[in-house]
């Protein structure tokens, strides 16, 4: 008797919880990579498990474009979203509904080319953001 | 052996199913705990084009359109024909829906290329609202200039493809885009895609 109700107690709860179950990621960009790509900025736990090999900018048709190579240290797949920021001379930031996180796979011990490009000849500055995903 | 369920044990049960299954239903399709969030937090879906995809495709296309050569050259020899005109004009046609989805992918996918093209200034957008072309046209009317004909027509269609293998899920969505000259030929095309892959939930469809 006290078995059953105990069953059908934790088989209502489960249900219950499966029904409200939500993914949150709240990780806050921090740690500034040193140095020459002062412009990338990343999170201590990204910065752990991957690393900025390369990145260029570059002009070209009057539009900034920049490539930034990342590597994997680890050898199973990571998951991050990143996400460039364009700025006028100024320092004003250029803001477009394009410029959003997107998420980005890279498999163990591989590289990955983020590419970006300016929305607009106005643009003559980027930085880049990186965040690790914890989904 | 068998056991005998009492009355009190089956009430017992009957209540909790009934009080799980109204939580289940009811509790948490309500609006607790809303919040604006952004797209890192965004629902992640198999069977639909989510938000930050659409986002995507269309990051992907806009980029993958200002870098092409044969655009630009296309844009340089308008110029070269106008050099005092205004940038060349882009009419949006159809963005074919080839899909099971009933989604306005003109509105989620193009709207937010148009408005990053358009303020690029390297391009300026055919207005399609009727309003707008019965003005041009009264301004025409009264002497004024003849509204402009588009230099380029933009088109395109977005795919889907489905699979499944047990209990997983697989989708594929496919964008692509094709931008025509006023001779009619192609000037430019472009494709991204977006793959998904989740699992059949344990319970319920």
């Amino acid at each position: 008797m006290r078995n059953l109700k105990t069953v059908f107690g934790l088989t209502s709860l489960a249900v219950a919880l499966a029904g409200c179950y939500r993914t949150v990621n709240t990780v806050e960009v921090g740690k500034s990579v040193e140095g020459e790509y002062r412009w990338i900025i990343t999170d201590s736990g990204l910065s752990q498990v991957a690393s900025v090999v390369s990145a260029r900018k570059t002009r070209a048709d009057d539009l900034l474009r920049v490539e930034v190579e990342v590597e994997n240290l680890r050898p199973i797949q990571q998951r991050f979203y990143y996400r460039f920021e364009w700025f006028d001379a100024d320092g004003n930031i250029v803001d477009t509904p394009l410029s959003t996180w997107q998420p980005q796979i890279v498999a163990g011990r591989e590289r990955v080319v983020l590419r970006g490009i300016a929305p607009n000849p106005r643009v003559t500055d980027c930085r880049l953001k990186l965040q690790e995903s914890s989904r | 052996m068998m056991h005998r369920i009492s009355p009190a044990t089956f009430r017992f049960a009957a209540l909790a199913v009934a009080g799980a299954a109204a939580l289940f239903l009811g509790g948490c399709n309500g609006d607790a705990g809303a919040r604006r969030i952004d797209e890192r937090e965004a629902i992640t879906t198999v069977g639909q084009i989510d938000i930050q995809d659409f986002n995507y495709a269309a990051r992907e296309l806009t980029n993958k359109m200002l870098v092409s050569q044969q655009f630009q050259e296309e844009l340089r020899r308008i110029k070269e024909a106008r050099p005092r005109g205004p940038a060349p004009l882009i009419k949006i046609s159809r963005i074919k829906n080839d899909t099971t989805l009933k989604v306005n992918m003109r509105g989620f996918l193009v709207d937010p290329m148009e408005e990053v093209l358009s303020e690029s200034g390297k391009v300026r957008f055919f207005a399609e609202d009727r309003q707008a072309q019965d003005i041009a046209a009264a301004h025409e009317t009264l002497g004024g200039a003849s509204p402009q004909l588009p230099d380029m027509v933009l088109y395109g269609t977005v795919r889907d493809l489905r699979t499944e293998a047990g209990d997983v899920r697989q989708a594929a969505y496919v964008f692509h885009l094709r931008l025509a000259g006023a001779d009619g030929n192609t000037i430019w095309q472009g494709q991204t895609q977006i793959i998904k892959r989740g699992s059949r939930p344990a319970i319920g469809l």
